[in-house]
């Protein structure tokens, strides 16, 4: 019997202790992102960022006169809605945090604006949810995202190739909201404009070899094939097939495609093949490209200058209603975002602070050119990279 | 009280104080989610429990038909969409009675004529005829506002029902898998179960006409108030107001209002949680008790000898195959209740969140860990893995700080250590398991009427 008490007075002790508590004017901000789980690999860098701009704000001196902001992980998992909620749960009643950035996946997206969000009150802004349904959750205004939704990049793609022009496709799409959502907005802008879509298949991440899926790709007669995919994933595997075989002229990528990591592996074999990205004008991206530099934050992935972007918004929403209060935060994120006001590009948030705090108005714009629809969303802008001499170059901003 | 009695008092009275120290130490909003958690995998670990425990068969499919459950809380309460059933429901209907008459037709020349070539050509023809609908269906209906819709729906009835349906559905799905491969024994059984579960996961995610497939579907009804809801309802502010006059007395008048506002938004969390807790709470106790009034019949102590020495059993007339048949769709039918109370729980459908990992070998694990062939086990065994794998984070973080706290902040270990601090999860679920089979290889609460 006592060894059981002890046992359990230690565990009581453990979990007390994890939450005790910061010094009373350090403010916390939750970053909520799937550190386990099907995109682990992810979310580090994009934490990072949004931790990178926390710190930003906190060292300037001006955050509410002075006040320190501290960023506080949780873990979203990406699959478990109910672990998803439980964190999220944690990070705003125990943590009181004031604000949430994350989380990283559509499903557990909904569950925390649906079951956390909307229900406590607390702002909520996803640097990398993408599923279109997610315009249409009740959040009682409470969830935005810095990550435009599939829908608009699959239109932007769409005419890119058509622009090109490229009249017949294949296209494999990794088969999760995400690859779905995005293959189906392509899909249909992309016969609007005249283009034929030969065959369209799923592929599923993290199997071994994707040669029968690519023979099958191929044998639809398309020479150029668009891959929904993730790099680290299937999105990889199916290049490597293809390559492999020679079974395609050009590859057309969307964002979850586009990194470093693919052209230091396969190189010049892929020149003239293109994606987009999500991204602003070349002024922001060209800032935002230095900053994380310095950061140490490697910018060769997707979702991590709106995790920048995500964060930053949260801080400035504070400063513009002068208070860390939960609904002061929502109230204002649409101010600070929009128009009108000083353009804020990323690396610029003490700027920023000191223009709020003097009552003046700021226009953000950060890494990725944000500015929100009415529900809260961000329109989009998409970077054109080609592949040219075995490296992504940034061709147009569409 | 004898020493079992004893270890059941005390397992479930620190069952209890666990949560309360959570609901106290961290927020009630917190400890009320794990609770409702814990309640949900109980139940799962009973289907489990029933499978392995009472009769020994290794079931690693458990994911498929809480999947299955999960689908029924969909297509039951979900609301019809008006143009694609207009568009492709005749055409998908008609597929679907084409096919159960080929099945039913073949099944008769089988039985009848014996005659392999017309048993053949019946699948081969109704397969064809079947095709030709469902394809031409399942594409219009697809096309119907994709990004929004794109499924039929489902029969906008009370969501609670589904739990019922859910049962059903996976004991139907049960029955046809074990007439197939009950005939295998433990290991091979385990992979045929395996397979299963992937097949159906794969149906689901990809027949987006009736699952949306990995496009999720969300916004599932609820069978109790949402919190904004009852945060307008004067009925709930007078309440709340009462409650909590003693504390809002104290304050000054301009502050009461924002006071009362937060405390409605805590308590309507709250109450919107012990609602569930309610409703999981009285399904919990009902299976629990028609379970133990199961295992203790005469049917339980067939079942077990069963388990034990199947061809004694079997020389003493019992029918092991259909027994077998029976178990593996009663465990599976819980399996399939308890899918359909987490969709209805988390308010969606999330095809692409079924992994064995988290549906079907943490479901094992609690089986073990609580103590195979006790019902009550498998509710502690539930409550214990649930409450870690949602406490380890903090726990981890904890862990990570103290265990470095000598070192300088931007030490590499440290850093390194924090950074991957929920890591700890999946290290805890192993240390347990090593730990209870260490110390008590039946699991926390053994089984206890072993011998029969």
């Amino acid at each position: 019997m006592k060894k059981y008490f002890k046992f359990i007075v230690c565990f009581a002790v453990a979990i007390n202790m994890a939450t005790v508590c910061f010094a009373a004017d350090t403010i916390k901000i939750g970053v909520l992102q799937a550190f386990t789980g099907p995109i682990e690999s992810l979310t580090p860098p994009m934490a990072s960022a949004a931790e990178f701009a926390i710190n930003e704000a906190s060292d300037s001196g001006v955050f509410l006169g002075g006040k320190k902001i501290k960023a506080v992980r949780a873990d979203s998992t990406c699959i478990d809605a109910a672990a998803a909620t439980a964190a999220a749960e944690r990070l705003v009643t125990v943590e009181k945090v004031v604000a949430i950035v994350g989380p990283s996946c559509s499903g557990t997206s909904a569950a925390v604006a649906t079951k956390v969000s909307a229900p406590i009150g607390i702002t909520t802004i996803s640097s990398s949810a993408t599923s279109a349904a997610l315009s249409e959750i009740k959040d009682n205004g409470y969830f935005f995202r810095t990550a435009p939704s599939d829908a608009r990049q699959g239109q932007v793609l769409a005419k890119i190739t058509i622009d090109k022009g490229i009249k017949k496709v294949a296209i494999t799409y990794t088969n999760n909201d995400y690859g779905k959502g995005l293959s189906e907005s392509f899909g249909k802008a992309y016969k609007k404009l005249g283009g034929k879509i030969l065959m369209t298949s799923s592929h599923e991440d993290g199997k071994a070899d994707y040669s029968a899926a690519v023979g099958s790709l191929s044998a639809s007669g398309a020479h150029s094939l668009v891959v929904f995919g993730f790099i680290d994933q299937g999105g990889k595997g199916i290049i490597q097939a293809s390559l492999d075989s020679g079974a395609f002229d050009s590859f057309i990528f969307a964002d979850g495609m586009i990194g470093s990591s693919l052209t230091k592996h396969f190189g010049k074999d892929l020149n003239g093949s293109y994606g987009t990205m999500p991204g602003g004008q070349s002024e922001a991206t060209e800032k935002w490209k230095s900053i994380a530099k310095s950061a140490g934050i490697a910018i060769d992935g997707p979702f991590r200058g709106s995790s920048y972007d995500a964060a930053a918004l949260v801080i400035l929403a504070a400063q513009a209603g002068n208070s860390a209060d939960k609904a002061s935060i929502q109230k204002h994120v649409m101010a600070v975002a929009n128009a009108p006001g000083e353009k804020i590009y990323a690396g610029e948030l003490k700027k920023a602070l000191k223009i709020l705090a003097k009552g003046g108005e700021i226009d953000y714009v950060g890494a990725e050119d944000v500015e929100f629809s009415e529900i809260g969303e961000v329109f989009g802008s998409y970077q054109e990279m080609e592949i040219k001499g075995g490296e992504f170059v940034s061709v147009k901003v569409h | 009280m004898s020493q079992y009695n004893i270890r059941v008092v005390v397992t479930f009275g620190i069952m209890f104080l666990l949560l309360l120290m959570v609901g106290l130490g961290q927020s009630w909003s917190l400890s009320l989610s794990i609770l409702n958690l814990c309640l949900i995998s109980a139940i799962m670990a009973l289907g489990v429990n029933i499978q392995w425990g009472y009769a020994g068969l290794f079931n690693v499919g458990i994911m498929g038909f809480t999947a299955l459950g999960g689908l029924s809380a969909v297509l039951i309460s979900k609301e019809s969409v008006r143009e694609a059933v207009k568009a492709g429901g005749m055409k998908m209907l008609v597929a679907i009675v084409i096919f159960s008459l080929a099945i039913a037709v073949s099944i008769y020349i089988y039985k009848k004529l014996k005659s392999k070539w017309w048993v053949i050509a019946t699948i081969l023809t109704g397969f064809f005829i079947t095709r030709y609908f469902y394809l031409d269906a399942a594409q219009s209906i697809e096309a119907i506002n994709p990004a929004f819709s794109g499924y039929l729906g489902g029969l906008h009835l009370p969501v609670l029902l589904s739990w019922i349906a859910g049962g059903f559905l996976a004991a139907g799905a049960a029955w046809l898998i074990g007439k197939i491969s009950l005939g295998l024994r433990t290991d091979y059984l385990a992979i045929a179960t395996l397979g299963i579960s992937e097949i159906i996961i794969a149906i689901i995610k990809n027949e987006d006409w009736l699952s949306r497939g990995v496009k999720n579907v969300t916004a599932i009804p609820r069978p109790v108030p949402y919190e904004i809801d009852l945060q307008q309802a004067i009925w709930f502010k007078e309440m709340v107001g009462k409650i909590y006059a003693g504390k809002l007395d104290l304050l000054p008048v301009s502050d009461q209002a924002a006071a009362l506002n937060a405390y409605m938004s805590d308590a309507s969390i709250v109450l919107v949680k012990l609602c569930y807790s309610g409703l999981f709470l009285a399904v919990l106790l009902l299976i629990i008790i028609l379970a133990g009034l199961a295992l203790n019949s005469p049917w339980g102590r067939m079942i077990r000898a069963i388990r034990d020495n199947e061809t004694a059993a079997s020389a003493m007339g019992k029918n092991v195959k259909q027994r077998h048949l029976q178990i593996f769709v009663i465990g599976s039918a819980i399996a399939g209740v308890s899918g359909a109370m987490l969709v209805t729980y988390n308010g969606q459908f999330t095809p692409g969140s079924y992994i064995p990992l988290r549906y079907t070998f943490l479901i094992w694990v609690m089986v073990i860990v609580g103590g195979s062939g006790n019902n009550l086990g498998s509710v502690v065994g539930g409550f214990i893995i649930w409450f870690l794998w949602i406490e380890a984070e903090p726990v981890g973080f904890w862990l990570a700080d103290l265990s470095t706290s000598f070192l300088d902040k931007e030490n590499y270990i440290r850093q390194h250590l924090l950074n991957n601090a929920q890591y700890i999860r999946l290290i805890f679920m192993g240390a347990v398991l090593l730990v209870v089979m260490r110390f008590s290889p039946d699991g926390i609460l053994p089984e206890t009427n072993k011998k029969l």
